[in-house]
């Protein structure tokens, strides 16, 4: 059985390297075929020591589903597994996909298929609505987050934004991994003076016909940009932490329907057709086809410009009526097939030389989950024309984003 | 013996997959209920109407389309007695080139920033993009586009081998003996035999049409997708029961398929009336010329545009910022290479790895299939059907069938089941090319041999598998560039876990452009490598005197 096992797992890892003769194809595939089948790894314990979880994914590989769609942040991820290979022995492939829920509904696949091991997600990348769905399915595995030594840098007790994922108590269940909010972008030679609020956006619009839009919900950049001008726009009295009724949601969106109905038929291609995420909508930007874009993320627009592909007449600011913010995680799918490499892979995600890098506003500029010795915390240790959050909103409850993803599917997406 | 069975029965599985499961029972995930809720569900999608309908009229538009075109450069080319080795190389070029590269070239020409509004703006003078909605517009003209300029290299690569085996310069001569202008013999005369041999060619194209995907996802509208672009949603949804909707929308595709003949054989029959009457006429002169000219010059036009596009969109991944109106770019910049270099390696190394599998097993299986066949003809014919199956049932629907099939036998997102889903549409090209090859030894020097006191072994090896060397080498890089292109097959059976140049560079399609030109360069180059090391070994073969 061993003798089998250590075949597969040479088989898995090498068969791209063999020069392979003519004959040996058909028998090889029929060997992965039966290793398809071959027992997984047994289950690492709960109470192992981190000596033996570092011992035990010595030569595994971790399958990280993670959205693919920045090439900056896929050229960290690739970095990262460069040294979580030298280091621990670890081997991290990136499966690059379009939307977390495609890993959801694989997982809720394997789930209905019985395969309670030997999963083919053994890490994700993960918040909000994708985390609250997997969770109630019972489909993570955790609490796992105190059992990480670089854990013990996070301020965990003090910081709220660090255990909370759209309003749920992630329990353990997840390792946050870094913070955001959603920011602007204008190409002032064409967009001129930039708007400073929910409705002035609406007016510069109305100016700049044709000139801004944003990404089709469900992306998550889209699906936050329709919470920020909720949240703005939304009456004081609703209480976003909780799941919404019928009449609060009525009440909430009602402004933000009103708002967007006004504003479609200024929008890019006349609100009739949107771009499918924030880089697509960079692109345009770069293009010159519209001059206003978002992303979740502070430092995009400036990286962008350093990278040559917009232009240095690029702005990047957040809007005064508020901003929003929210943390993003890291999890493990209960039937990994690599539970112990998932576990050294997040623990390194989470060193301060991992976390510094990532804050880099060259390597990707997301915001850290802990504070640097000597530094002060994000946001106050970015440079000055990286711009604020304030003030921030907190995320809603995630079914607040399902409603308004459908509820926008049906009134603008079909 | 067993892998005749496996290489036909994998079809038959594919697609029968998709039938309980359409009736709701998916025992691999948990679902038992049967009834016609999927059905249901699948009627009772917001705009599924306008989405069978726009499958059906890209999948009809673009095959009428590149079918014109391409006989029209065939007419011209044949007339002209001397470009036919120079168009058979750019056919084969572009024939080679993934779909996904060609699609990624045309949004970038024909957006409103794109390069053509880009020169317009130069000679007409206006300073911002235009507003229209191109690529995506809701009536598919784009895709259109898209799957024409990759149709009409197959169509013309299919007809010129066509005529090589026809007598066709003969009737042709006969014909302009009689008065009639070269183009309007080729029409009258050539043309309609070509089309007897090209007619399965056609079916693939419509059948590739109607399921097409990666070119549909770039090219296509995004509100009111075509069907193919619903089914993939479907694949991903997180609500299971959507994946009983899959598999009725995959048999509803096939359906549809189903109709494009039916029209497409209306189209043909018209087509055919109207020109019996002009050949009926006795006129040696007509619009017949014209038309075959007119569409000889847009079929150029569709290859220069082709070919522009792919040169300028991996010249953007060398550029700066490139804002509209700039015919080039601000500066030039080699950060998306260096930053990216390490991203491009591991899809690059899996997809030469599995075009050498897939190549190689198309090659080993369709050569013993070809043994064991030999004195089963009733046999041989079966596996051609099946085999030929593959090709006229549109792509989705035998992948997401065979995805039922790997999900239950828990193969999926392995390196396995992505070979295995590339073989149902390699395998068949190799298996036509093989047989084809087979059928044109000259049997005498096999007969001479067995005389001799050879073995059946000793035949095989020391005449049959010399004579068949030229045809396996090239079925055996015909293989590897399809897999090369195949986009649907290797996510879904990957799982995504096993990312080739296709599927990262549709992922990447739409974020910066830069990076997208970095994938489709790769994309086109691959192929042209393997296209070229084919010529070369044919040609290595040709001097060492073994071809027959």
């Amino acid at each position: 059985m061993t003798s089998a096992k250590a075949l597969c797992s040479f088989l898995s890892k090498a068969w791209w390297l063999a020069g392979l003769p003519r004959a040996l194809p058909a028998a090889l595939l029929l060997l992965l075929a039966a290793c398809a089948d071959a027992p997984a790894e047994p289950p690492l314990a709960d109470e192992a020591s981190w000596g033996e979880v570092t011992a035990s994914a010595q030569g595994q590989t971790v399958y990280w589903y993670a959205w693919g769609g920045d090439p900056r942040i896929n050229a960290y991820i690739d970095w990262a597994a460069g040294e979580i290979d030298a280091r621990y022995g670890v081997e991290l492939r990136h499966v690059k996909v379009q939307d977390t829920a495609e890993a959801v509904s694989r997982l809720v696949a394997e789930d209905a298929a019985g395969r309670a091991q030997g999963g083919s997600i053994d890490l994700l990348w993960i918040n909000g609505e994708n985390f609250a769905a997997l969770k109630s399915a019972g489909l993570l595995y955790g609490p796992f987050l105190e059992r990480l030594p670089s854990a013990a840098a996070l301020d965990l007790a003090g910081d709220p934004g660090l255990t909370t994922d759209f309003a749920i108590d992630t329990e353990g269940y997840e390792a946050p991994w870094g913070r955001s909010y959603l920011t602007f972008a204008i190409d002032t030679r064409t967009g001129g003076q930039r708007p400073e609020s929910v409705a002035a956006l609406a007016r510069w619009a109305r100016a700049h016909s044709g000139l801004f839009t944003y990404p089709s919900p469900p992306d998550f950049a889209g699906t936050t940009f329709l919470k920020q001008v909720m949240l703005t726009l939304a009456p004081a009295t609703i209480d976003f932490a909780q799941p919404p009724d019928d009449a609060a949601f009525e009440q909430a969106t009602g402004p933000l329907f009103a708002y967007l109905d006004a504003l479609h038929p200024f929008l890019w291609r006349n609100g009739r057709a949107f771009p499918a995420s924030a880089p697509a909508q960079r692109q345009l930007l770069a293009d010159g086809e519209i001059a206003l874009t978002m992303a979740f993320n502070p430092t995009d627009a400036i990286s962008a410009i350093s990278r040559g592909q917009l232009s240095p007449t690029v702005e990047a600011f957040t809007l005064e009526s508020g901003t929003i913010a929210n943390s993003h995680f890291l999890a493990i799918p209960k039937n990994a097939s690599a539970r112990a490499g998932a576990l050294v892979v997040i623990d390194f995600l989470l060193s301060a030389e991992a976390q510094r890098r990532k804050a880099d506003p060259k390597i990707w500029g997301d915001g850290p989950v802990l504070a640097f010795a000597g530094e002060a915390a994000m946001p106050r240790d970015i440079p000055r024309d990286i711009p604020l959050p304030n003030p921030a909103f907190e995320e809603p409850h995630p079914a607040w984003t399902e409603r308004l993803e459908t509820a926008w599917m049906a009134r603008y997406g079909e | 013996m067993l892998l005749v069975i496996v290489a036909g029965g994998t079809i038959v599985i594919a697609l029968s997959a998709n039938l309980p499961a359409a009736f709701g029972y998916l025992p691999s995930l948990g679902l038992a209920e049967t009834g016609f809720e999927a059905f249901r569900d699948l009627v009772h999608t917001p705009k599924i109407g306008w989405s069978m309908m726009l499958s059906l009229w890209t999948a009809l538009a673009s095959t009428a389309l590149s079918y014109l075109l391409a006989m029209a450069l065939l007419g011209v080319v044949f007339a002209s007695r001397q470009y036919g080795g120079a168009a058979a190389v750019v056919g084969n070029a572009l024939l080679a080139v993934p779909h996904t590269a060609v699609a990624l070239a045309a949004a970038f020409l024909i957006a409103p920033s794109g390069l053509l509004t880009r020169l317009a703006s130069g000679i007409f003078g206006f300073d911002g993009p235009p507003s229209f909605s191109a690529p995506g517009d809701p009536a598919g003209f784009s895709l259109i586009l898209g799957l024409t300029l990759k149709e009409t290299p197959f169509l013309f690569v299919l007809g010129l081998t066509a005529l090589r085996s026809l007598a066709a310069r003969d009737l042709m001569d006969q014909a302009r003996s009689l008065g009639y202008s070269s183009y309007r013999s080729f029409v009258l005369v050539v043309a309609p035999l070509v089309h007897r041999q090209v007619k399965i060619g056609t079916f693939i194209v419509l059948a590739f049409g109607v399921g097409a995907t990666e070119q549909a996802l770039i090219l296509g509208p995004t509100i009111g997708p075509p069907l193919s672009v619903r089914l993939a949603e479907w694949f991903q949804d997180p609500d299971l029961a959507k994946r009983t909707t899959l598999a009725a929308g995959s048999l509803v595709l096939v359906g549809l398929v189903g109709a494009a003949l039916l029209a497409w054989q209306a189209m043909l029959w018209l087509a055919g009336v109207f020109l019996r009457r002009r050949a009926m006429s006795g006129q040696r002169k007509g619009i017949l010329e014209h038309g075959l000219f007119i569409g000889a010059w847009t079929g150029f036009g569709a290859a220069a545009f082709a070919i522009l596009g792919l040169a300028v969109l991996a010249f953007s991944s060398f550029a700066g910022p490139w804002r509209f109106p700039a015919l080039l770019p601000d500066s030039l910049s080699m950060s998306v290479w260096q930053s990216q270099a390490t991203l491009f390696a591991t899809p690059l190394a899996n997809t030469i790895v599995i075009a050498a599998i897939v190549s190689s097993v198309a090659l080993t299986s369709a050569l013993l299939a070809l043994e064991t066949t030999r004195t089963r003809p009733a046999l041989r014919t079966l596996l051609t059907i099946l085999l030929l199956g593959a090709l006229i049932i549109p792509e989705p629907s035998l992948v997401f069938g065979l995805s039922i099939v790997m999900i239950a036998l828990r193969v999926d997102a392995t390196i396995f089941a992505v070979v295995w889903a590339h073989l149902l549409f390699a395998l068949p090209y190799a298996w036509l090319l093989l047989t084809s090859a087979d059928r044109a030894i000259d049997p005498r020097p096999i007969f001479a041999a067995r005389t001799l006191g050879a073995g059946p072994l000793e035949t095989f090896l020391r005449i049959r598998l010399p004579l068949l060397a030229p045809a396996l080498l090239t079925a055996g890089f015909l293989a590897a560039i399809i897999s090369v292109g195949l986009y649907l097959p290797t996510l879904v059976a990957g799982a995504g876990r096993i990312g080739t140049l296709t599927t990262e560079g549709v992922a990447m399609a739409q974020g910066d452009r830069r990076v997208a030109g970095a994938f489709s360069l790769l994309l086109t180059l691959v192929p042209l490598l393997l296209l070229g090391l084919a010529a070369a070994t044919r040609r290595l073969f040709a001097n060492s005197g073994i071809t027959p």
